[in-house]
């Protein structure tokens, strides 16, 4: 099986001029936690991971201890919001490099993209770079368990 | 060119290159170290010999006897603990968590490495103002200016006193006698200031004080049975260098008896505690003497210190003084190792002359301990609190380092210039 026969066709992809306010509202409409950024063309440009807007709020000091098991209230950090400056800013200013598979890609290599680079979603493309589709841990996963299932009653 | 000139100029261009950066100091020291042998042999004025016996063991011993014992501590979380401990029971006060946090790095810095001190406690501060929703610049700043005070005050705080203590034969409790009353005094003085320089910060309301009380000191404490094993060997360590003189022993054998104790007691795994030895102070220290030995083979410091006794009209009182300002204000600029360093061998000649220099030693001890706050790049513990700074929300920059550091620097400087020149005679013997 390849990529292309279980990923979701219809992706919500984001325009890299658009604010950090406006990706964060598309991932809250959609209840999605990857946004493929595209250029006007449609081609894959970036990657926006909810992980990298929660990282404008989340406490500094996380990259400096090294546990923080002595701390049961986060206190002021706990309500903390993104400046408005910040969120003014486009989508390019905190997107990461475009990390894809093409539509032809086996299941076992496109997870294995997924876990060496901490994603969970993979955007697909095409032969032209153009996004195609979008394909999450779980979609791959369960089709990588469907193949056990169906190679067990074969046997 | 003359021996001299060279030797100079090898001196010189490893400064200009530990001062601006652009190769690390150790490298920049080991470079001109070789360079000062090579040269030497070339010319004939220094030879391999001489650069072993220009290296002071008894200093490097003792940092790394000591740093052997912080190796120790560092895993344990006793410092982290000190600092959650800090963090909840200022009750979210800023004015409490700074004389808490700098007392607790002054503490700490007397007796061990400042650097590690500050590394340890900054980032612990760092969260418990982001816990408060206070910015953590102003006790950052606090921890590195008190850490670089309270080094001052004992023999074992900080690298120039090991020097200066090796060199001019002071004992632990020299520093206890003299020192450390003056800098007990500078010590108020930079809190005062602190407090109101930072007055806009301190009356700040903070966000979220209760959330201090959320803070578990003892889970903070990793190893507990470890940690009060290291404490108790630095205790003894303590009343050894009480002791030193009855017992007739050097600084550097207590360090490494008390080392060498703790070792046997933790029984830590040795690879990663040699880990934590910082290797390359004690590579830079190496190079630097090799480097100073070299001027000194030259004559060039010796010219010096005869051109220094020729200054008519300068009492002795006032020259220290003098000294105190000159090696404070290059002690901002440039690290203050290398300048401790090339200073004692002129100390020592101007002895060699007939000139008191006793209170010399106190005046280089005072301006090189002090002077490093005065700028952003003048001390380690500063350089590393503001790296660590840079990794949050709220850097510190040079102009609000500076805001604070020179004022603190110029005062306390101020300060021991004057209980130096108003109770000379104390600083004579």
């Amino acid at each position: 099986m390849i990529i292309k026969q279980c990923m979701k066709q219809e992706v919500v992809s984001i325009q890299d001029e658009q604010s950090i306010a406006q990706s964060a509202h598309i991932m809250v409409e959609h209840h999605i936690g990857t946004l493929p950024v595209t250029d006007s063309r449609g081609i894959l440009t970036g990657l926006v991971q909810m992980r990298d807007l929660l990282d404008l709020v989340m406490p500094d000091f996380l990259g400096l201890v090294h546990d923080f098991d002595f701390v049961h209230d986060f206190g002021a950090v706990e309500t903390r919001l993104p400046s408005p400056e910040k969120l003014a800013k486009p989508v390019r200013t905190i997107m990461h490099s475009p990390i894809s598979v093409d539509e032809n890609c086996g299941l076992l290599r496109a997870m294995a993209i997924l876990y060496t680079n901490h994603l969970l979603d993979v955007p697909v493309i095409d032969q032209t770079g153009r996004l195609v589709g979008i394909a999450s841990r779980v979609d791959i996963g369960v089709a990588l368990l469907e193949n056990w299932e169906i190679a067990q009653k074969g046997s | 060119m003359s021996p001299g000139l060279v030797a100079g100029l090898i001196f010189s261009l490893s400064l200009l290159l530990i001062f601006t950066e652009k190769l690390n100091r150790t490298i920049s020291s080991f470079i001109g170290a070789v360079a000062m042998i090579g040269f030497g042999i070339l010319m004939g004025f220094y030879s391999e010999a001489e650069a072993i016996a220009a290296i002071d063991f008894e200093t490097l011993g003792l940092l790394f006897g000591m740093m052997v014992l912080v190796a120790l501590l560092e895993p344990t979380g006793f410092i982290q603990f000190l600092a959650v401990w800090a963090g909840r029971i200022s009750g979210g006060s800023s004015f409490r968590l700074l004389v808490l946090l700098g007392s607790i790095t002054t503490v700490l810095s007397m007796f061990l490495d400042n650097v590690t001190t500050v590394v340890l406690i900054a980032p612990v501060t760092v969260l418990i103002s982001e816990l408060v929703g206070v910015s953590a610049v102003p006790f950052l700043v606090a921890e590195a200016i008190l850490s670089n005070t309270g080094g001052t005050a004992t023999l074992v705080g900080d690298p120039p006193n090991v020097l200066i203590a090796s060199a001019a034969n002071l004992s632990f409790n020299d520093f206890l006698t003299h020192s450390l009353p003056a800098i007990a005094v500078a010590w108020v003085a930079s809190l005062l200031m602190l407090k109101y320089l930072y007055r806009d910060e301190m009356a700040k309301k903070p966000t979220s004080s209760q959330a201090v009380l959320g803070l578990d000191p003892k889970q903070a404490l990793e190893q507990p049975q470890a940690a009060r094993r290291v404490l108790i060997v630095l205790l003894g360590a303590l009343i050894l260098f009480l002791l030193q003189e009855p017992l007739h022993v050097t600084p550097s054998f207590i360090a490494f008896f008390a080392a060498a104790i703790a070792l046997v007691w933790v029984r830590p795994d040795v690879n990663l505690t040699l880990q934590r030895i910082e290797w390359s102070v004690l590579v830079f220290f190496a190079a630097l003497f090799v480097m100073v030995g070299g001027l000194e083979a030259t004559g060039v410091l010796h010219q010096f210190a005869t051109a220094l006794l020729k200054i008519n009209g300068v009492s002795d009182r006032l020259f220290g003084v003098l000294l105190i300002w000159v090696v404070a204000l290059l002690s901002a600029v440039v690290d203050n190792v290398p300048i401790t360093i090339a200073i004692i061998p002129i100390i020592l000649d101007l002895g060699g002359a007939g000139m008191n220099t006793a209170p010399l030693w106190w005046a280089l001890a005072f301006g090189a301990g002090l002077g490093g706050n005065g700028t952003i790049i003048g001390s380690t513990a500063t350089i590393v609190v503001v790296s660590l700074s840079e990794r949050t929300h709220t850097p510190i920059t040079s102009a609000s380092w500076s805001r604070v550091g020179i004022p603190v620097m110029l005062v306390t400087c101020g300060i021991v210039s004057a209980i130096f020149y108003l109770a000379y005679p104390l600083f004579t013997r």
